[in-house]
């Protein structure tokens, strides 16, 4: 059903300064589960979503990513500002613009508040994180702002759901007044926009003081928690060395807190297995399951509990509100080698994967620098990389404690491969910087939003979300490409009275073969050639693609052995390291490069991208290879 | 014999969707589902595949 004066159900946008809770009012709305943390800059692109409102007409909902204006200064900016003018073909002025702000902060979100009024459009304001006003001991008159703006006025906390039920009233009652106004005759034809003089933005800051004058019943006191908190994790030197500590801890976690799970897994596929190869007559579906399913996407799968842990954190560190202070620690970091301190959140964000990485660099206003961010998004280390740093590390790296008992030694190795990831892309960006996207490094300007616990549920939807996504791609992408590889490592099959592994005949096996010599001086061996290829499509199909291809070389005792004991057993150190340095640098997966494509318009920059990465891969991989066979021998 | 018919309908499978998701241009991709009458895919950022960013 649609409301009376529309042939379509009506189109409400959510507009707002950032980090005031419109993707948490968006979910509230729709029931929708997009990524919200406590950190301005999260939603960088149109989201839609549909509502049906309590006299039951269906709603469209678009949430926007934030801006301070619609003087769009960033391409996110940009996506807000046409949205809300109507100026992409297809897409008409919105019908009612529901404006965020918030209520811990008004006096900033009035002015937007204010440049949207000036449209003529239908409106209402959601007056958000009114718990946190309450705390702060804000007393805002909803009745009194209303009637000083000229609008709807509703109070929510929109992460608890609170006031959810009051605005939905609104939207039915504010949908009926603009429909029976577009039945008589239609709506009047909304204000034209230009970008506000300084003129007007004196007149915004006037009027904001003359509506908190009446609205405002007490101002209330910043919190003083925040206030210390912050004193000791923003010093320039011990807050750096508590960021340091606690990602350090983080990794140490990892590998202690995983072991339980990963070993409840292991034994599970292992049972699986011995199921399939004592109830199953021999054949190639067997082999498909065992070799290829069982081999392949059970050798991702079983790094689960060390992505949800490492993400747990992530979680827990975003919600509280320490990322954003994380960001200012590391300006000066950034800024020492040309970054734009705004870099750190699209950096931060490629942790998980370089593809969200990459489209947050739009919150970047400067061409270059949002340029110089997207080349060095994908040696951060994303989610799809631990699965193979925590193969090699278990295969390799000995299980013990070192510092007097203190230090997880695999939690030390991994910490350093991130750290490596860090440092390669400091270095890159301060080559480019400094050659090919020169100019002037403008300073980080960025609020910081207030602490607060991390809520559970959101913890764990979170959590739950990563899962999904790390098993769909585990039950699609891993299992498609192990399918088709088992399929090359398994045919043309052996001759009669061969004598080598029946792979050694397969047409995987003689690429492999062929391609082999290319990889020989970085220490890769014909195996590791073929589970690069794939692994293009995803990084984490490279232990996939490993699996299967030694499952398939293997016979006899071998095939009962994990993975990491079967690399243990066939490479050497030398290599192992080599794989480590390759898999930093390594070229990213198709989705980075059609993600790269997509945001700088050309292919040019795709091109670039790979060609660089790998030669630093080449070159990383060469000089471990070369330096440890060195120091360690072969 | 029945192992074999099921292992080349699933290597089938699998080979065309990894070569429709991973290898086919997206452009190519889009014309190829309006060709056979399916809905455009609402791709993953900003204008949910409205073609509304060419300006007017």
């Amino acid at each position: 059903m649609t409301f009376a004066g529309f042939a379509e159900p009506p189109r409400l946008v959510l507009v707002g300064n950032p980090n005031c809770g419109k993707t948490a009012l968006f979910n509230a709305l729709t029931g929708s589960r997009q990524k919200v943390a406590n950190y301005p800059g999260v939603t960088v692109e149109r989201k839609e979503g549909q509502f049906v409102s309590p006299l039951g007409h269906r709603v469209r909902l678009i949430d926007l990513p934030g801006t301070y204006s619609l003087r769009a200064r960033s391409p996110d900016e940009e996506v807000t500002r046409d949205v809300v003018l109507g100026r992409f073909v297809h897409e008409a002025r919105p019908d009612v613009i529901v404006c965020v702000a918030d209520a811990t902060n008004l006096r900033l979100n009035l002015r937007l508040v204010l440049e949207l009024r000036k449209l003529g459009q239908p409106m209402i304001l959601a007056l958000n994180m009114m718990d946190m006003a309450d705390k702060q001991g804000r007393s805002i008159d909803a009745a009194a702002l209303s009637a000083e703006l000229g609008m709807p006025v509703v109070p929510t906390v929109a992460i608890r759901r609170d006031g959810v039920a009051g605005l939905l009233e609104q939207i039915d009652r504010t949908m009926a007044v603009v429909g029976a106004v577009a039945g008589n005759g239609g709506r009047p034809a909304p204000c034209g926009w230009s970008e506000p003089t300084s003129h007007d933005l004196r007149g915004y800051h006037q009027n904001v003081e003359a509506i908190l004058a009446v609205a405002m019943r007490n101002a209330g006191r910043p919190s003083e928690v925040t206030h210390r908190i912050d004193h000791v994790l923003l010093h320039p030197a011990l807050g750096l060395a508590i960021l340091l500590s606690l990602l350090f801890l983080v990794f140490q976690a990892v590998f202690a807190w995983a072991e339980a799970p990963k070993n409840l897994i292991d034994a599970g596929l292992g049972a699986l297995k011995d199921l399939i190869v004592m109830g199953m007559a021999e054949g190639p579906l067997k082999s498909l399951i065992t070799d290829g399913v069982i081999a392949g996407v059970g050798s991702v799968v079983i790094f689960l509990p060390q992505i949800l842990i490492l993400f747990f954190f992530i979680q827990v560190l975003e919600d509280s509100g320490y990322m954003a202070r994380a960001a200012f620690l590391l300006d000066r970091l950034m800024g020492g080698v040309g970054l734009h301190g705004r870099a750190f959140i699209p950096l931060l964000s490629s942790f998980a994967c370089a593809v969200p990485g990459i489209m947050a660099s739009r919150t970047i206003e400067s061409r270059a620098d949002r340029l110089a961010t997207i080349m060095i998004a994908p040696l951060m280390t994303c989610s799809a990389r631990l699965p193979v740093y925590a193969l090699l590390i278990a295969a390799f790296v000995p299980d013990r404690m070192v510092a007097g008992g203190w230090i997880s030694l695999p939690g030390l190795v991994m910490f350093i491969l991130y750290a490596a990831g860090i440092s390669s892309a400091l270095i890159v960006a301060f080559v480019l910087k400094r050659t090919v996207f020169k100019g002037e490094r403008p300073p980080l300007l960025m609020e910081l939003p207030a602490y607060r616990w991390p809520r559970p549920r959101d913890v764990v939807l979170g959590l739950f979300e990563r899962a999904r996504t790390f098993l769909v791609r585990a039950g699609t992408i891993i299992f498609a490409i192990g399918v088709v590889l088992w399929f090359l490592a398994s045919f043309p099959v052996a001759p009669d009275g061969a004598t080598g592994p029946a792979i050694n005949y397969s047409l995987a096996g003689i690429f492999g073969h062929w391609l082999a010599p290319i990889l020989a001086p970085i220490g890769f061996g014909w195996q590791i050639t073929i589970a690069l290829i794939p692994a293009m499509a995803a990084r984490e199909v490279l232990v996939a693609a490993l699996g299967t291809v030694y499952a398939l070389s293997e016979t006899g005792d071998a095939l009962q052995t994990s993975l990491s004991g079967v690399l243990a057993t066939n490479w050497s150190l030398p290599t192992a390291l080599s794989l480590l340095a390759w898999v930093v640098f390594a070229p990213q997966c198709v989705s980075t490069l059609s993600v790269v494509k997509r945001e700088t318009n050309s292919w040019f920059w795709p091109a670039v991208m790979f060609t660089y990465l790998t030669i630093l891969a080449y070159a990383g991989a060469f000089v471990t290879y070369r330096l440890s066979l060195f120091l360690l021998g072969s | 014999m029945w192992q074999s018919l099921i292992v080349f309908v699933v290597v089938a499978v699998a080979m065309v969707w990894t070569v429709w998701t991973y290898f086919t241009p997206a452009p190519l991709r889009a014309r190829l589902r309006t060709l056979v009458g399916w809905p455009r895919p609402v791709t993953g950022t900003g204008c949910g595949g409205c073609g509304g960013c060419q300006r007017s």
